[in-house]
């Protein structure tokens, strides 16, 4: 093997890919610059409408019904258990088709509460549903990072099964 | 070591496709890609940024030189490398019992377990075979080596 040959074309390919990344990112890397993603990648700090909530605050707005729940787990994992009344708009399907997501298909008006959530702090199906959700129209969203685990672990209320089977 | 060029060139065809294909759906929303780095929970979300932007893009260009032809075996050792880099990441997220959609396909991206291990082990195989082998398979553009 020509140790100097795979070099040079190492460093061909490399420059070659990284030519177009760069300039076709620039306004990323701007903000990446300014710090707009030292908090989250997904939702720069300041992002209006969406906030992250942990289970004290989830629980409240359970009991309250001040909040509509959505779920973005796969279709399966929500029939296993899942917040009583939340919706299942499993990710993957939204993101092949947003149709999904919207106040119409939630049957839910664009301005209610929604909290988002997946299996847990682990996962970023939330988070990524949330973009979806907000493009879709609704104002009010809020991401509750502990998710299922959290909820489950800490007794809450869990219904089973789904009418989408 | 498999020295039939049609076979070395469906074991191209196939790498490079799987990796363009790839690229291509993390290319359109490079954050999302960084998030899903990010949450591998190895490394900062300045390095998962960079990763994230520059990542795919060599991925797309290995992957498309790979299948044409040109610079086949530094194209095949560039995503060998990668593979195993996968595969080791994989394995250190499932022993650290941390849950996380891979990121390999974007927001097609399936769960990073034992089942992806052996997808990323089968390509490695193909790849390293078009690496280390002495025959020059099939080429779509460039001149023999």
């Amino acid at each position: 093997m020509d140790l100097k040959k795979t070099g040079k074309e190492l460093a061909a390919i490399v420059l070659i890919a990284f030519v177009p990344a760069v300039l076709l990112n620039l306004g990323l890397i701007r903000r990446q610059l300014r710090g707009d993603f030292d908090e989250s990648l997904l939702l720069p700090a300041g992002t209006p409408g969406v906030a992250f909530i942990g289970l004290a605050e989830a629980g409240d707005l359970f009991q309250s019904g001040a909040a509509f729940f959505v779920d973005s787990r796969p279709l399966d994992e929500y029939a296993e258990g899942h917040v009583p009344g939340a919706a299942s708009v499993p990710l993957k399907e939204a993101s092949e088709n947003t149709a999904l997501a919207t106040p119409e298909a939630l049957d839910v008006v664009p301005n209610r509460t929604l909290i988002v959530y997946c299996n847990g702090e682990d996962c970023r199906t939330s988070v990524l549903l949330t973009r979806i959700l907000r493009e879709a129209g609704f104002s009010d969203i809020k991401i509750f990072l502990g998710g299922w685990a959290e909820w489950r672990a800490a007794g809450f209320p869990a219904e089973v099964g789904s009418d989408k089977e | 070591m498999i020295r039939n060029r049609a076979v070395l060139f469906a074991f191209s065809l196939i790498v490079g496709g799987v990796f363009v294909w790839a690229a291509v759906l993390k290319i359109r929303d490079p954050l999302a890609f960084a998030q899903n780095i990010a949450n591998y929970r190895i490394v900062c979300n300045l390095i998962a940024f960079w990763i994230g932007l520059l990542l795919p893009w060599l991925e797309l260009a290995a992957g498309v030189f790979l299948i044409v032809g040109l610079w086949r075996r530094t194209s095949a050792l560039l995503l060998s490398t990668m593979l195993a880099g996968f595969i080791v990441l994989v394995a250190v997220t499932m022993v650290r019992g941390i849950d996380v959609d891979c990121g390999c396909f974007g927001s097609l991206s399936g769960k990073a377990n034992l089942g992806l291990i052996i997808q990323d082990a089968v390509l490695l195989f193909m790849s390293l075979t078009v690496f280390l082998s002495k025959a020059d398979p099939i080429r779509l553009i460039g001149k023999k080596s």
